[in-house]
């Protein structure tokens, strides 16, 4: 038999019991406001990865090509009521979108008319990977009504929430759009010629090679995010050539979806030929929006950043000195 | 005990915290009028572009009236110096949104490098802007 020995009383104190309570009510209101932006961080990590592969695809392209896709294949201003094919039509065999992309009969007279085996237009094909999940605007991924230049006007379209950078280009309503200097002095960027393009695609048929980003890859945007619901362009959808032209010019998030706190005046009107603002980076991420650089990597960037750092941003060969951001 | 209980209630409160939108700081509130020939001017768009910093914006009302938004609506402007811009465009043939537009203000003054306008912002402020032919 083992000795027994003498066992005090089992028990705990008030105090000890105070402390682990106190101990647990600490951890709680730790994990709470984690826990509330949990489901938003998650958004925010796809509609990253989504920007990512545009990325990659966007460097596998220049791999094959030796630059960068144009932004479309319009060659002047009268063609933009004729679609033509966008940028992403382009690099869709590079983000996994092959039978899409050889589903597109490059001699049509007008890509609107395209249609997939199963008779779905292409202009309509929702793709997953272009829409960012924190958009909580941009209904089913078809947006309609405020489309210029499709036929019939008032068909929906499957829209994109990733656009390409045409830098800090000349705009109706953006004003100070180089306070550097004034590369890219075509307004709208309607241009073939490189010398008036501040940014790595032009509206029209014109692509940037990496020896054209002579600021060096990582100190110029190529792709930002932006709202289709608030811009009348992007409502022609991402299949579209008249769609994804945005800029530097204006800043991020700048309000100009009709409804919404802060919108408001000619440049704050989707439907108004205010496209500086209209066209800029913007999404619904609080405080800022991604974009991607021409090293692949992407960065978030606060709506408050220095204008003149934006700017320089947005140019590739302002030669200015970009400092932090 | 009653050490423990408020301890335990100031750990609490302190861990509540919030996450939403702010100006940046080092904003005031900003606004002004602007007339052309001694006349309110409507609908003009008027850009401050600091040195450092974000650039505000505002749109004058029917008499000539601004106020300058930032990030959140009539928040300001940042303080520091500013150079100003103002616009007021008419397309030439409202149908077609890509139409050649026609300033109604002398054009200089869409001109960051020809409006010659500045201003220098240290505090709440009431500005009026004199535009002339000249």
């Amino acid at each position: 038999m083992m000795p027994q020995t003498l066992r005090r009383r089992a028990g705990f104190t008030l105090i000890e019991l105070l402390v682990v309570i106190a101990i647990i009510a600490v951890l709680i209101a730790l994990l709470l406001p984690a826990v509330q932006q949990a489901r938003e961080a998650a958004r925010r990590t796809q509609c990253k990865n989504n920007m990512k592969q545009l990325g990659l695809a966007l460097h596998n392209y220049h791999d094959t090509s030796k630059q960068f896709p144009p932004g479309c294949f319009v060659v002047n201003s009268a063609q933009y009521g004729t679609n033509r094919g966008s940028m992403l039509a382009q690099l869709l065999p590079y983000f996994d979108q092959a039978p899409l992309y050889n589903a597109i009969n490059f001699s049509a007279a007008d890509y609107d008319t395209i249609a997939l085996p199963s008779g779905q237009l292409i202009c309509k094909q929702v793709v997953p990977a272009l829409l960012c999940p924190s958009d909580g605007t941009n209904g089913n991924g078809t947006l309609s009504g405020m489309g210029q230049n499709i036929s019939p006007q008032s068909d929906s379209r499957a829209v994109s929430n990733y656009a390409y950078s045409m830098g800090a280009q000349n705009n109706e309503c953006a004003t100070g759009w180089n306070v550097i200097n004034s590369n890219g002095s075509q307004n709208h960027g309607d241009t073939m010629d490189p010398g008036l393009i501040s940014g790595p695609f032009a509206h029209m048929a014109w692509g940037a090679g990496l020896r054209d980003l002579t600021d060096g890859s990582t100190n110029t945007i190529l792709m930002g995010e932006t709202r289709p619901k608030c811009s009348t362009h992007q409502q022609n959808g991402w299949f579209h050539s008249n769609a994804l032209w945005c800029n530097t010019a204006a800043g991020i998030n700048v309000a100009t979806c009709t409804g919404e706190p802060g919108a408001g005046g000619p440049c704050g009107v989707p439907g108004s030929p205010a496209w500086g603002a209209s066209q800029s980076f913007k999404s619904m991420h609080t405080g800022g929006c991604h974009i991607l650089l021409g090293d692949g990597s992407i960065r978030f960037i606060s709506q408050n950043i220095d204008f003149a750092t934006l700017q320089k941003l947005g140019d590739r060969r302002d030669g200015q000195v970009v400092g932090e951001f | 005990m009653s050490r423990t209980v408020v301890l335990l209630g100031l750990m609490t409160a302190g861990l509540v915290g919030c996450d939403t939108l702010r100006s940046p700081s080092g904003i005031v509130p900003v606004s002004g009028v602007v007339v052309y020939n001694d006349v309110p001017v409507a609908d003009a768009f008027i850009t401050f572009i600091p040195e450092k910093g974000p650039k505000a914006t505002a749109t004058t009302d029917t008499d000539g009236q601004f106020k300058l938004t930032t990030t959140l609506p009539n928040d300001g402007a940042v303080k520091g110096a500013h150079q100003i811009t103002i616009e007021l465009q008419e397309a030439m043939d409202p149908a077609n949104p890509y139409a050649k537009r026609k300033s109604l203000i002398p054009e200089k003054y869409g001109s960051l490098k020809e409006s010659g306008l500045k201003e220098t912002i240290s505090g709440p402020a009431t500005l009026e802007f004199k535009l002339t032919d000249k």
